[in-house]
C-alpha cells in the first residue's frame, strides 16, 4: 500500500471512524494542513505498517536516509523495537553513515501502523565523540608529561648528581695527596647540570608566558632550534594589529612547533620556511619545507601521530589545518585559527 | 557427523563492533535462547566490512534484525531491548511456561565476510 500525503485521508478517516464518502467539509483542509506540517517538519516521519514496510515518508526522512521521495515508499525498515527513544545507524545511498534517535508508537487505527520520527544526531554524536576523544588525549598528555619528567630528573638531574658525587670522592681522595690541587672536572659538571635543568625547565615552561607574545616565543624558539640543529628556519611574520587569543597562540606555537619538529626529522631539509600572518579574523600559518615529501593520506592511516595531533589542535581551536606533500615534492603545511 | 540445519535462522545486521550493537546481539541471543532453545543459529554481518550489502541497501537502518528461517522473511530495527516487542516482530512463539533455560550458551554465531570485487 502506498500511503501519499493525500492518502493520509484514509487514515484519517479511520481514527475518525468517519465512513467512506462521507468526509465533512473541513477535511480536505486539515489534510493539507497536516501535509504541510508533515513535509515542513525537520524531524524525519515514518509511517510503518505491522512488517515495518515504509508506507510514508515525509521529505525530511527521505533526506535522512539518502532516497529520492518515490524509492523509500514500499522499503522494509522493520518492525520498530523502541522503547521511548534508542538510536540506529542508517548507512545512506551516498556511502555515508549518519546516526539517528528514533522514537516509534503504535497508531491507534483500526490497521495496525507504526509512527516512527526520527532525529538526525550525527553532528551531536561526532561533538560528543570529539570530546571523549580530547579528554582521553588528555589523560595521556598528563600522563606522558609526568613520564617525561621523570626520565628527564633522572637522566639530566640524578645521572650528573650521582657523577658530581663521584667525582668530589675522587677530589677528596686526591687532595688528601696533593692539597693545592684545583677543582678540575667539578665546574664543567656543575656547568653541565645548570644547563640541564635550564632546559629542562624551558621544555615545561608554557609555550606562550612571561610576557611574550606569539611572535617572541616562535623567534625564541627557532633560535634555540637553529643553535642545537643543522637547521635554518625563514620566518616571515605578517601580524596585523588584530588582538590574539592566548589559547589560539598556544595552538598556533604548537602547530609550529610540531611542523618544524617534523620537518627537522622526516624532510632531510637544511631549510624550513614558517610564515604566520593574522587579518583581523583569522590568523594564517604556513610551514614549507622543499625536502622528501610523503603521501599524507599515508601518514595519518599509519600512525602520524604528529600531523593528526596538529590537526586536532587546530579544530579545538575552531580551525582547520591542510597538509600538502607528495614523495620528492616537498611539504606545506597550512592553517587557518580564527581570532574570534 | 553433518550438523542438523536449525529451525530458525536471523541475520543480524551492525556498523561496527560498537557498544549498541554488542547489546543488539546480547538481548536477541537472550531471547533466542529462552524462546527457541537451542534450535537457532545467528549470523552477524557487519555493515562496514560489507559494503557490497551497504551499497545494495539490503537494510535501511542497524542494528536490524532479519528472521531468514522459517519462511516469510522478518525484520525488526533497534536495539532489541524490549523482548516481547522483539518477538512480535519476528514472530517467534513465546516462552513455553517453564522452559528450561540452556545452561550453555547455545546456537551458532558466524561472522561471514563477502568476497569483494
Amino acid at each position: 500500500m502506498n500511503v501519499s500525503p493525500g492518502s493520509c485521508a484514509v487514515a484519517e478517516r479511520r481514527r475518525r471512524r468517519i465512513p467512506s464518502g462521507r468526509l465533512p467539509e473541513a477535511l480536505p483542509a486539515d489534510q493539507e494542513n497536516l501535509h504541510r506540517l508533515l513535509a515542513n517538519l525537520p524531524d524525519g516521519v515514518l509511517l510503518l505498517d505491522r512488517e515495518g514496510r515504509v508506507m510514508y515518508a515525509n521529505p525530511a526522512a527521505e533526506r535522512l536516509f539518502g532516497y529520492s521521495p518515490v524509492t523509500m515508499i514500499g522499503n522494509v525498515l522493520g518492525f520498530p523495537v523502541v522503547e521511548g527513544e534508542t538510536e540506529i545507524e542508517i548507512p545512506r545511498t551516498d556511502g555515508t553513515l549518519r546516526t539517528a534517535e528514533i522514537r516509534a508508537v503504535r497508531l491507534d487505527w483500526e490497521e495496525e501502523l507504526y509512527l516512527a520520527s526520527l532525529r538526525d544526531v550525527s553532528e551531536r554524536k561526532r561533538a560528543e565523540d570529539k570530546v571523549l576523544t580530547l579528554g582521553r588525549q588528555l589523560v595521556e598528555a598528563y600522563e606522558t608529561i609526568h613520564s617525561r619528567v621523570g626520565k628527564e630528573l633522572h637522566d639530566m638531574v640524578g645521572q650528573p648528581l650521582i657523577g658530581l658525587k663521584l667525582a668530589l670522592h675522587r677530589f677528596r681522595e686526591l687532595q688528601e695527596q696533593d692539597p693545592d690541587i684545583g677543582l678540575g672536572e667539578i665546574g664543567t659538571l656543575v656547568d653541565d647540570m645548570i644547563n640541564s635543568i635550564r632546559d629542562l625547565s624551558h621544555t615545561l615552561r608554557p609555550a606562550i608566558g612571561n610576557g611574550y607574545g606569539l611572535k617572541d616565543s616562535l623567534e625564541n624558539h627557532f633560535h634555540r632550534l637553529e643553535s642545537k640543529c643543522d637547521l635554518v628556519i625563514r620566518f616571515r611574520d605578517e601580524f596585523s594589529e588584530a588582538e590574539i587569543p592566548r589559547l589560539t597562540e598556544t595552538v598556533a606555537f604548537r602547530i609550529i612547533q610540531e611542523g618544524v619538529a617534523n620537518a627537522l626529522r622526516y624532510a632531510e631539509v637544511e631549510e624550513v620556511e614558517v610564515a604566520v600572518g593574522t587579518s583581523d579574523e583569522h590568523l594564517s600559518i604556513r610551514i614549507e619545507d622543499h625536502g622528501k615529501g610523503f603521501k599524507p593520506e599515508m601518514s595519518e592511516q599509519h600512525g602520524g601521530v604528529g600531523l593528526k595531533a596538529m590537526r586536532e589542535r587546530a579544530e579545538l581551536a575552531g580551525g582547520s589545518l591542510s597538509v600538502d606533500s607528495a614523495p620528492g615534492k616537498g611539504t606545506r603545511i597550512t592553517a587557518v585559527l580564527p581570532l574570534k | 557427523m553433518k550438523r542438523q540445519p536449525k529451525t530458525w535462522r536471523f541475520e543480524l545486521y551492525v556498523a561496527g563492533d560498537t557498544p549498541r550493537s554488542r547489546a543488539a546481539l546480547a538481548n536477541l541471543e537472550r531471547i533466542c535462547r529462552a524462546s527457541l532453545g537451542q534450535d537457532y543459529a545467528i549470523e552477524v554481518l557487519d555493515l562496514l566490512k560489507l559494503p557490497e550489502l551497504w551499497r545494495r541497501q539490503q537494510v535501511l537502518a542497524t542494528p536490524t534484525v532479519i528472521r531468514k528461517a522459517p519462511a516469510p522473511e522478518r525484520r525488526v530495527i533497534g536495539d532489541l531491548s524490549v523482548t516481547e516487542q522483539v518477538l512480535k516482530g519476528l514472530d517467534i512463539p513465546r516462552t513455553p511456561e517453564g522452559f528450561p533455560a540452556p545452561e550453555e550458551p547455545a546456537g551458532e554465531r558466524q561472522s561471514r565476510e563477502l568476497r569483494r570485487g
